[in-house]
């Protein structure tokens, strides 16, 4: 499903963010990428939908060079991935509901589908009741939960999960991981990048750690083991 | 090609009309949340589009003028002076039937004199002290089109019976000449005004791409297409450009009609055109750049924004 070859990033300021780094994602794996801050992981995550494309190397999703994507394929890309972003990237003079429903709109669904879809992922997440608040209305951890709302309304094959339980006390964090399984489960491959000991440790997913932009470890039932 | 294919429907690049609807809407709000930018731009537009269409109207005169004074234009065919009537007669016969031309009109050596003698006012004194009339027959033929004129008169150059051809070679060129060089220069003027509205209208756009440069990143992370991202942002400029086009075409159409009036009151030899289909069109075609106008510049201006 997702493949990197050989991929170094180089930013235009000369920052190394990552440095060839190669592997390969099932498609339904469940992936936690670990490593201290600036290890490469959102750079990681950023390349798989073209917000950054690789310096050398090559990443490949579902068996097409990302970069050599033509412009008008890559909406169906970004489609196919959904994304919950490090800064939540929500839009501060929209609500709760017309932040997730954005992403429909753009697939030009009718306004019942919308509505239909938008209010049942918002009961996922537990947010029916903030459906008509302002983001600045709300706490952290619901603004996370509604960036997360928005990246699997569409339905995503792919979910990218940079940092989702970031904001979280440890009860609604395990609650966002219960959801993510759950669409684990139903089959969407999720790349999920994180700082939480704790949820690494006990879910026994494949680790993989990244330090200064290289691969340090891919284990199958992982553990987050480096010190902090 | 799908290159990940996760829903069912927005595989298309068609959009539904509801949703063409709503994203016109947003541009017609962008346009209302900037009011102030929207008035400047309208405003400006409204003036150029005003001095555009004013051009347009100036060379149309031009042309329209140029025509109505080549086509008075005329080629005296002057007879041998010892041809006969009867051969003055012959000559306009096969003239006449020369294709390209529209009229034949045959001056007697009598009327000539007649003529010039009313014109120069001696008259008869002159008449009468002249052993015999000096004037030639001649023949005034008019070209169906005027730019055949010189090419006609060549052709008659080498009749029978001819003696020379007089056709106002030079006057004529020099008429061409400035009638040519009037509308260059008009155009010239007129492509560098229009390329400056379409700037002014970039740039009004460009303050609303700005205020909304984060909603179109997330757009495009979300999947939109390019064209609908695009389209709020193109309408929103067709929409400045066209209602200022359409304001202008009016008031230039009072302008015109009220300037021609008092212009073929003054100078009645002056030939202008009248509020006919030729006036209409023009304002047409101004409306219609206008729209052209605007959508060109709602893609210029998004252009920059959509590079990923
Ligand atoms: N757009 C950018 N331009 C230049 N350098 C960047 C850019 N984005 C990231 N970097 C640099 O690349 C390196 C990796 O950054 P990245 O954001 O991928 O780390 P990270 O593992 O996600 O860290 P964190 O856990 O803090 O989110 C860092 O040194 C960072 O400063
Ligand atoms: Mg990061």
């Amino acid at each position: 499903m997702i493949q990197f070859l050989h991929v170094t990033k180089i930013y235009a300021n000369g920052v190394k963010a990552l440095k060839d780094v190669s592997f390969y994602v099932e498609k339904g794996d469940f992936v936690f990428l670990v490593g201290p801050s600036g290890a490469g992981k959102s750079t990681l995550l950023n390349l798989i939908v073209r917000r950054e494309t690789p310096t050398v190397g090559q990443v490949n999703v579902n068996g097409h060079n990302v970069a050599r994507l033509r412009p008008r394929d890559l909406p169906a890309l970004r489609r196919g991935v959904g994304y919950i972003f490090q800064d939540f990237k929500l839009l501060p003079d929209r609500t709760v509901f017309e932040n997730v429903a954005f992403a429909l709109e753009v697939l030009d669904m009718t306004r019942r589908e919308i509505h239909r879809r938008v209010s049942s992922v918002l009961e996922l997440v537990g947010l029916s009741d903030r459906a008509h608040a302002f983001p600045h209305e709300l706490s952290g951890g619901q603004q996370q939960r509604v960036s997360l709302a928005r990246a699997v309304v569409g339905s995503p094959l792919v979910l990218l999960a940079d940092e989702p339980t970031g904001n979280l006390d440890p009860d609604t964090s395990w609650e966002i991981m219960d959801l993510l399984l759950e669409i684990n489960r139903r089959g969407t491959t999720i790349l999920m990048a994180t700082h939480n000991r704790e949820i690494v440790n006990r879910m026994k997913k494949r680790v993989v750690a990244l330090e200064d932009g290289r691969i340090m470890r891919d284990e199958q039932r992982g553990v987050y083991s480096y010190a902090d | 090609m799908a290159v990940l294919c996760a829903t069912s429907s927005g595989a298309s690049t068609a959009m539904r009309i509801s949703t063409i609807g709503r994203l016109c809407g947003q541009g017609l709000v962008n346009l209302a949340r900037n009011w102030t930018a929207t008035f400047i731009t309208f405003t400006s537009a409204f003036i150029t589009f005003f001095m555009l269409g004013a051009s347009v109207l100036f060379v149309m005169n031009l042309s329209y003028a140029s025509q109505v004074f080549l086509g008075q234009l005329e080629a005296r065919v002057y007879l041998q002076p010892d041809a006969t009537r009867q051969q003055a007669l012959e000559l306009a016969a096969v003239v006449r039937g020369l294709p390209g031309v529209k009229s034949v009109q045959l001056v007697t050596k009598e009327q000539a004199l007649a003529m010039m003698s009313n014109l120069t006012g001696v008259g008869d004194a002159l008449a009468a002290g002249l052993p015999r009339n000096p004037l030639p027959d001649a023949l005034r033929v008019r070209a169906e089109r005027p730019e055949q004129l010189e090419k006609l008169a060549h052709r008659i150059e080498g009749l029978a019976g001819v003696d020379k051809v007089d056709y106002g070679k030079a006057w004529l060129d020099r008429l061409l000449q400035l009638a040519r060089t009037l509308s260059v220069g008009a155009l010239a003027v007129l492509a560098m005004v229009a390329v400056g509205v379409l700037f002014l209208i970039v740039n009004t756009v460009r303050l609303t791409i700005l205020a909304r440069r984060r909603e179109i990143e997330i757009m495009q992370l979300v999947g939109a297409s390019s064209g609908y991202i695009r389209l709020p942002f193109v309408f929103e400029s067709f929409a400045v450009s066209l209602a200022a086009a359409a304001l202008s075409a009016v008031a230039l159409r009072q302008a015109y009609l009220a300037l021609a009036t008092r212009l073929e009151k003054a100078l009645p030899v002056l030939p202008l055109l009248g509020n006919g289909p030729m006036l209409g069109n023009a304002l047409l075609a101004l409306v219609a750049a206008g729209a052209f106008i605007g959508v060109l510049a709602g893609l210029v201006a998004i252009r920059r924004y959509l590079r990923t």
